[in-house]
């Protein structure tokens, strides 16, 4: 049933193996360039893995203080100065300096982290915008973004103090523990292995009010974001159950339906990154739902130039969906979704809409 | 400065546009070669254009570092970069650094395909102010920039070239001289074609060019004097033979000439002027150059101009072997007939075309024929199906099918 409940994005910041902001990143995939590298990382057969990491000059010439927290943590550090950096950029776009809710999309294994140190930090280097007292963070995997996004639908649409909403996200595979992990799974791509992903990173913020004025608009266009649809995949990754990709498409059933959007969806940004699965989990639920798009529908998938992003994937793919539809005609909708390793799966319709429309 | 010492406002991303510009160059080089192969129609090229014009936007967000990428591809007389840096130049409005291309171009004549197809790329908001003051320059070398500026954008520069004209030194630069007078015919500049009648008793390139546009003009007065250039072999040879035979239409005519092309050319000409003159007439004796290996890709060329049959299309092909020879030969990229197939479909098929009637593509010549081959050929078809629109008409400009498809 249709919701008519929207946000609109205001901005958005985004840093990542192939740009060090969100026009870069953007501008960078649509050239078709990525950052994969072999890596000095081993996988368990002694065979360098490729990644895509954030280049380590970025992050050192930050001008940031950054707390060290009870104990030091080289990932953590990372993943605050890419957070730092993608908030700035979306914070520098504020009229105002007042303090904004951020939602914050983390790692799994980092969430402790997450509520304590990141928050801290971005509170202290993104002053006034950014207040650890009106953060909350997520751990669902890649699926996390909408997750996150679901409850600025549950609990802040309505809230009449702020204007503004910041979703983020954050994560980072560059870290020999996880690489080992999924090393030993087998997951990564290596010469010897081409069924595997990229391990990227990034840090993406994507700023949302529900007033239409405040949309960043070009020639009164602006991007509309609906209530996204949330679901469980029974047979996902670490279940034994059998994977039939119910999951997905109960998200897409669900996304479709608070949208209803007025066209048929032209172009999907999905979180797949190389692995078989995510393909023949996209191809079922495209095909459930192939009423709801366009024969010629293009499916994108960024993760081929800048690697996994984790949890940090939706709002990245939302961005990446956002300047997009810049330069697509008035009306055009896209789906935009991930999955997560283990059940989380998420998706939500983006339409470009005339300031008029919105205003009537 | 060189670009080590330049570094972009984000510390650590300077390889992603050093990367990029070195694609946009290779891009731009590609486009180039492209653009005269049979085996790229204009989707082709587009979708070339798209990735070209997707790393171009790349470099603009961080224009200076960019520039100096470029410069040092240039640096070593390469024009694909002459045509990043060109475009990075113009697009920052810097002074300096449009200048610093200008000058180089000066030095280095074997850049200026990239400059002047960076000022045929960019839109006219942003390269118009410095067009208008290049042609306004008592410098000839600018002059020609500008007016080379308006024959890739088939830009009618209206006074401003009447001033040219006028001032009779400006003509004596032969590069200006030539390049004027390709202008004038290009965008049909009719008051004009007095400075072409007078220009065609110079010799070399300004008079071929002074020839070839009073041709596009609609005058016919001078071929006489341009069967030479049609005869001769020369660079101008392959140019003179595609205008001349669409012009020609008197039967006697084209048999001296032809006849003349036999005894002091390669048969190759002979065969490219068949096709251009596009008889069906011609067919028996093209097939029979089909047999020989080195003719056969032109010859079937020939042969698909006059009858429009797609030798791909309609499996009339041999094998490809592989080639010893890497030589980037564009007639390479035809197919290669199988004569015999060949013959034995035009027997089947090709007996309704009446002989002694120009034909293009299948069809006896007509506006709307000309433009659907414009829109859907291969970029060689592409070519002379804007030559022969812009002979048909005295208003119609000759179309650039090299023109960046987003323009």
């Amino acid at each position: 049933m249709k919701d008519s409940r929207q946000f609109y994005i205001a901005a958005t910041g985004m840093i990542t193996s192939i740009g060090y902001d969100a026009a870069m990143s953007h501008a960078v995939w649509r050239a078709g360039h990525s950052a994969y590298a072999l890596s000095g990382i081993g996988n368990r057969y002694g065979e360098p893995v490729t990644i895509a990491s954030v280049p380590e000059q970025a992050l050192d010439e930050l001008d940031a203080q950054i707390s060290d927290g009870a104990e030091f943590s080289a990932l953590r550090d990372r993943m605050t100065r890419m957070a730092i950096i993608a908030a700035r950029e979306v914070c520098e776009k504020l009229p105002r300096k007042s303090a904004v809710p951020l939602l914050m999309v983390v790692d799994q294994q980092d969430i402790a982290n997450a509520n304590a140190g990141i928050s801290q930090d971005l509170e202290m280097n993104c002053s006034p915008w950014m207040q650890k007292s009106l953060s909350r963070a997520f751990d669902f995997g890649r699926a996390s973004g909408f997750h996150a996004l679901e409850f600025a639908f549950n609990y802040l649409f309505d809230a009449q103090e702020y204007e503004y909403l910041m979703l983020g996200g954050v994560d980072s595979y560059v870290d020999e523990r996880k690489l080992a992990k999924l090393g030993n799974e087998d997951r990564l791509l290596s010469p010897g292995s081409q069924e595997g992903f990229v391990p990227g990173e990034a840090a993406a913020f994507v700023l949302l009010t529900r007033n239409a004025q405040l949309a960043h608009a070009i020639s009164g266009q602006l991007v509309a974001v609906s209530l996204p649809g949330i679901d469980a995949e029974p047979g996902h990754l670490y279940s034994d159950r059998p994977y039939l990709g119910e999951g997905l498409h109960q998200a897409m059933t669900k996304a479709l339906a608070h949208a209803e959007p007025s066209q048929t969806i032209s172009r999907i940004y999905s979180s797949m990154n190389g692995e078989h699965h995510w393909a023949k989990e996209l191809g079922v639920a495209q095909l459930r739902h192939r009423h709801a798009f366009s024969d010629n529908c293009a499916v994108f998938h960024p993760a081929d130039c800048w690697g996994d992003l984790g949890a940090a994937t939706a709002p990245a793919l939302m961005s990446l969906a956002f300047m997009d539809l810049a330069d697509c005609g008035p009306g055009t909708t896209c789906l935009v979704y991930s999955s997560s390793d283990d059940a989380p799966r998420g998706a939500v319709v983006m339409e470009k809409q005339t300031l008029g429309e919105v205003q009537a | 400065m060189t670009a080590a010492q330049k570094t972009s406002q984000r510390p650590g991303y300077d390889a992603i546009f050093e990367r990029c510009v070195d694609d946009a160059s290779f891009l731009w080089f590609q486009r180039c070669r492209a653009l005269t192969r049979a085996d790229y129609t204009h989707r082709d090229v587009e979708e070339v254009d798209r990735r070209l014009q997707a790393n171009l936007q790349v470099l603009q967000l961080s224009s200076e570092l960019s520039f100096e990428f470029a410069s040092e591809g240039y640096s070593l007389r390469d024009a694909g970069y002459m045509f990043v840096a060109a475009i990075q130049a113009f697009n920052s409005a810097k002074a300096t650094l449009i200048e610093r291309v200008l000058e180089d171009c000066r030095q280095m004549p074997e850049l200026r395909a990239g400059l002047f197809s960076a000022l045929g790329w960019m839109p006219g908001a942003v390269v118009h102010p410095w067009i208008k003051k290049f042609f306004l320059s008592k410098d000839d070398y600018l002059r020609l920039v500008g007016v080379a500026s308006c024959s890739v954008r088939r830009e009618n520069p209206g006074a401003h070239l009447n001033r040219l004209v006028e001032n009779a030194s400006s003509l004596d630069d032969t590069e200006l001289s030539m390049r004027v007078c390709r202008l004038i015919g290009e965008v049909k500049r009719q008051d004009l074609l007095p400075v072409l009648i007078e220009a065609r008793q110079a010799d070399g390139a300004k008079a071929f060019w002074a020839h070839w546009s009073a041709i596009l003009l609609g005058d016919r007065t001078g071929m006489d004097a341009f069967q030479s250039f049609v005869t001769t072999e020369s660079e101008w040879q392959s140019r003179a033979i595609d205008i001349a035979f669409r012009c020609l239409s008197d039967t006697s005519a084209i048999r001296a000439w032809i006849n003349e092309l036999r005894g002091k050319s390669k048969r190759e000409q002979v065969i490219k002027a068949a096709g251009v003159l596009g008889d069906p007439k011609t067919i028996p004796w093209l097939l029979a150059q089909m047999r020989d290996g080195k003719l056969a890709r032109i010859a079937g060329e020939a042969f698909s101009n006059i009858t429009g049959i797609d030798l791909q299309k309609e499996m009339l092909c041999q094998a490809e072997t592989a080639s010893a020879d890497e030589d980037d030969d564009q007639d390479d990229s035809l197919p290669l007939p199988n004569p015999t197939q060949v013959e034995n479909f035009w027997s089947a098929a090709g007996s309704h075309m009446p002989a002694g009637m120009r034909h293009f593509f299948g069809k006896p010549l007509s506006s709307a024929h000309l433009l659907e081959v414009y829109r859907t050929g291969n970029q060689r078809q592409r070519k002379s199906a804007a030559l022969e629109l812009a002979l048909q008409s005295n208003q119609q400009r000759l179309l650039n099918h090299a023109k960046p498809s987003f323009i």
